[in-house]
This record gives structure tokens, sequence and C-alpha cells, in this order.
């Protein structure tokens, strides 16, 4: 019976988009609404004068990159982040790596060990950067008159070096956990016996940890690599609560420098053109870490 | 017999000392919380004269008065409705969009949609924040705890989506079968015998959204700094550093009563944490 058939079939399309609108109707709305609409539109901004609020919007071509060009506070703020990111990264995967693998030891207190570490992962960049605010301006002079240690001696928040330095020590301290928890798993992850015939084979525990932990760890550190640059480009709340882009702009990070730009300055379509670039440019960044360190990947 | 022996209790022993060791390590990084603590039950005056020593005594003033500038009660509430409507949206819709995406992967529609989020994770929410704020202004969204939270089922979906899908495809297809050959609608059989089954899952992206959420400074400036009647506890916190510029006494005890939800959370939540984010990273 040709007929019933396409009435089956119709029927059963009709089950399938009912299915398909009920199980992905609300979050496709949200997505289109927060994140697509957003993203096409700030296309379109990028290249008008647009200032956020009046509804007169021109377009100016390529106006805005051009300034951009000339933006030597936006390139300014970009070079910062970049260093940033770098310090952080290695600093964060350093620590973390290490951490992950002697916390993968049996050791007695090892989970409360672990979550110590974890811990301070969970505070907001903003009260994070009140308390180091703290920390910086008030325990560390007073330590640096008890005990009359250089360091101690700087004014952290005050100069540009060390502004950029106190973000760096912050973040690490914030988001080490993270990374060392993401390690554990890492190391967890590489099976028992490639250790074993390692260590058969009379490889030391340094020898081993080279050759085979490390070789077989590259999809961990691909991850991690991964969520480290583009969290640290994307660092606001710690900058703000912390230094306010101060001394001077000094310690303005390339996301405070566009939300000036957009909010503080009205300059919309600036902003956006901004932003644009940005994303690129961690695009681009990502992209090129993700191909060079998944290429070192072995299957075991 | 002897020299397995003799390694066995050397080994034993730089154990006992790499225990020591990072034990001491761990007091170390937690002495900033200490710091703060004690200084939250000095004056003024006290902190400016003996901020490395013990308060004289322990006194409440400073959270009394951080308790009624914070106005804590309603900036707590706040960010509770923020987050219990964030996380109950990306628990309900998030894990039906994860479910059915791989389910039904083969149709164009699905693999796109699910691309397109994969993709939507490369971008970084500052780069869409400027025009994101006029959509959600026309959506009615912005100015309200309901649509803050709303606005983040689509921030993070993404995630939810992407981890979920991942636990759906090791789940044995057989199981829900049985179940449609009962005569359970997919809906039923979702919710029936494959979302028990994401439990582990729902936990881990669940504790990470909880902090996420009640942590967020930018979306809530972006979206209810204009209301301060709407304020979580990161735009309270906000006005009152701007306030009282460097009167520590009021602000430490603040900074220690917008800590003590989320870390009352973390020592409930902690075991779920460690192991979901270790689970999670290697399945992820």
């Amino acid at each position: 019976m040709p007929q019933s058939r396409t009435a089956q079939r119709k029927r059963k399309m009709l089950a399938f988009i009912g299915n398909e609108a009920l199980f992905l109707g609300v979050i496709l709305l949200c997505f289109i609404v927060i994140k697509i609409i957003p993203f096409l539109s700030s296309l379109i901004y990028s290249f008008t004068d647009w200032n956020g609020v009046s509804g007169e919007v021109t377009f100016t071509g390529l106006e805005n990159f051009k300034s951009m060009f000339k933006d030597k506070q936006f390139w300014y703020s970009m070079w910062f982040t970049a260093k940033y990111s770098l310090a952080t990264l290695i600093l964060t995967n350093l620590l973390g790596f290490f951490a992950g693998y002697f916390l993968t030891k049996p050791l007695r207190a090892r989970n409360l060990i672990r979550a110590g570490f974890y811990l301070p992962n969970v505070l907001g960049g903003l009260v994070l950067g009140f308390i180091w605010r703290f920390i910086f301006l008030k325990i560390i002079p007073a330590l640096g008159k008890v005990t009359g240690f250089p360091l101690f001696n700087l004014v952290w928040l005050g100069t540009p070096e060390t502004a950029f330095w106190a973000l760096v020590i912050v973040h690490v301290w914030s988001s080490m956990g993270f990374y060392m928890l993401l390690y554990v798993a890492g190391f967890m992850s590489i099976p028992g016996d490639c250790l074993e015939s390692a260590r058969i084979d009379g490889a030391s525990a340094w020898k081993s940890l080279i050759k085979v932990t490390i070789p077989l760890m590259m999809p961990t550190f691909t991850r991690c690599l991964f969520l480290s640059i583009t969290t640290s480009f994307r660092i606001y709340n710690l900058n703000l609560a912390l230094t306010e882009g101060g001394p001077f702009l000094s310690s303005e990070a390339v996301t405070m420098n566009i939300y000036r730009t957009a909010f503080t300055e009205n300059r919309m379509g600036y902003g956006s053109a901004k932003s644009l670039v940005l994303t690129l440019i961690v695009i681009v960044i990502t992209l090129i870490q993700v191909w060079a360190t998944s290429r070192k990947e072995v299957e075991f | 017999m002897k020299a397995i022996g003799g390694t066995l209790s050397r080994e034993k022993r730089n154990l006992k000392t790499l225990n020591i060791v990072f034990l001491v390590l761990m007091v170390l990084n937690l002495f900033p919380f200490f710091l703060v603590l004690m200084n939250s039950f000095k004056s003024s005056f006290e902190i400016a004269k003996s901020i490395l020593n013990f308060p004289e005594h322990i006194g409440l003033d400073n959270y009394i008065k951080a308790w009624k500038t914070l106005e804590f009660p309603k900036a707590f509430l706040n960010t509770l409705i923020v987050t219990v409507i964030g996380n109950a949206g990306l628990i309900v819709f998030g894990t039906m969009t994860g479910y059915w995406i791989t389910r039904s992967r083969t149709h164009l529609f699905n693999k796109l949609f699910f691309w397109l989020l994969l993709a939507s994770m490369a971008v970084p929410f500052e780069a869409l924040m400027v025009p994101m704020m006029k959509v959600t202004r026309v959506a009615h969204l912005n100015g309200s705890l309901w649509g803050l939270g709303v606005s983040y089922w689509g921030l993070g979906a993404a995630m939810v989506v992407f981890l979920t899908s991942g636990a759906v495809k090791s789940i044995p297809y057989e199981l829900e079968e049985a179940a449609r050959i009962d005569g359970c609608t997919r809906f039923a059989t979702f919710w029936r015998v494959v979302f028990p089954l994401l439990r582990n899952t729902v936990a881990t992206f669940t504790v990470l959204n909880v902090f996420w959420l009640w942590n967020d400074y930018l979306m809530p400036q972006l979206m209810l700094g204009r209301t301060s009647e709407l304020y979580t506890i990161q735009l309270a916190m906000r006005s009152l550093f701007l306030e009282y510029y460097a009167m520590w006494d009021v602000a430490l005890a603040a900074l220690i009563l917008s800590l003590m939800p989320i870390l009352i959370f973390f020592f409930i939540g902690q075991r779920y944490m460690v192991s979901g984010i270790v689970t999670g990273a290697i399945k992820g």
C-alpha cells in the first residue's frame, strides 16, 4: 500500500520535527540570541561608527581598522596581554605539572593537599583581586619593614614592571590548582604497564618521566595549554580589581581596553572592531598551539 | 629479599617526607586567606598599627557594617536566584540538547548545530559582549535576574552539550530501545532511562557552572549594573570597594562574608569537584 507508506513516512517526519523542537528548541533559541546574532552583528558593527546609544549608524568601511593601527594604547595592551599569557602559561603549567606528578603518588594526605591547592581557584576574579590588593598594599610593606627583604620593599602595584608581575603571581596562585588536577588526570590515564616495562628496562624515575610519561601525556598538554591561553587572554576581573589598569594604563589588558572603548568612550563600532581583531588573534594562536602540540601526540 | 625490603622502606620514607613537604606548601599557599581573616576583626587603627599580629579582641563591628553596606541578604538572594535559574536551564535543556544531538547526529542540521556550538567555544565572551547587550536589551533580558539567568543558558550551552554528548555515547543504545518497545516516547525515554545515567556528568558540569555563575562579574555588571536593587554579591563588593576605598576594616570583613557561601559549597562539593574535574578531563 504505497499511500499508507507515504502517510507513515509523513507521520514519522512530523514526529521527528516535533522531537527536534522539544529537545533542541530552548537551547537553540538561546544560542542564537546570545551567540549567533551578537557574533554576526559584531561583524557588521565593526564597519560602522555606532556609539551604542543613538539609532544613527553610518558605515565607515575600514575606518575602524585603520585607526586601530595607529592606536598605540590598544597595541600596548595587546602586547601586555600576550606577555602576561606567556608568563602565566609557563608558570601555571610547570607548577601544575610537578604538583600533579607528586600528588599522584600514594601520599597519606593526598586528597586534602589536592583540595587545598585547588581552593584558591573557586574565588571569583574580583574577590581574588581585592584580597591580593590588601596583601600587596598592606601586608608586603609591613613585612618589608620587619624583615628588610628587598622583594618586600618594592611598591608592587605602583610601577608598570611590578604591577605586571603582581597580576601574574595572583593568576598563578589562583589557577595552578586547576591545572594540577588536569595533570593528575593525565598521569592517571597512563597505562601502568608502560611505566612498568620502562622500569624493567632499567630506566630511572627521571628518565621514564621524560621518555615515557611526557610523550604519553601530550593530549593533556594540548588541553592545558589551550585552556591556559584562552583564559589568560581574556583576563578582566582580576585586572579590574587588582590594578584597574594602573599605573597610567600600563597594566591595561586588552579586554579592559575594549571595555573602555565600547562602554566608557561609547565607541561601540570601534570596540567591536577591536574585539574582532582580538578573537582572530586568539584563534590563530590557539590553532598554532593545538597543531604544534597534537602533532607530538603518540598512540598507546 | 633484604634489598627489596630496603628499597621499600626507603620509598616509604620518601613518601612520608613528600607528604610533609606538600602539607607545608599547602598551608603557605592558603596563608593569604588567613591574613585576610585575621585582619578582618581589627579596627582600621589596629590594622595600621599592627597588621601582622593577632587581633587584640575578636569583635564583629566590621562584619555588621559590611553586612549592612553590602545589603548582604538581598545580594545573596539575587546571586542565588541567578545561579539557580542558570543552572536549572543548563541541566534540563542542555542535557536534552546534548542527548538529541548525539542520537540523531546523521541529520545535517544537528551536525551543523553541534559544530557551531563547538566553534563558539573559541570565540571569547569579550568579543561578543558589545552587541550582545543590544540583543538582550531588545529581548527584554536586561535589568532582570531572570533575564541574566536565561542568558547563561546560551553562554554555557556549548560546554554542557559537549560533555553530555560524550557521556551519551558511552550509554548502550539497547537500553533505550527496550524502553521504546515498552511504549515510552523519546521524551520519556530520555528522562527515565538516559538522564539517571548522566548523573556524574551533570554533577561535574553543575559544580563548575555554580562557581562560574556565582563568581561572574562582567555579565551581571553589563545586564544589572544600572539597578542597585538587583546587585549580586560581586557587584555589591565592587561598589563597596569603590565607596570604602582604602578603609580595609569593613572591606576585609566584606571579603570574608562574600567568600562564606562559596567556601561552604566548596567543602560540600569538594570531593565531587576534584574527582569530577579529573574524570571530566579524561573523558573530554
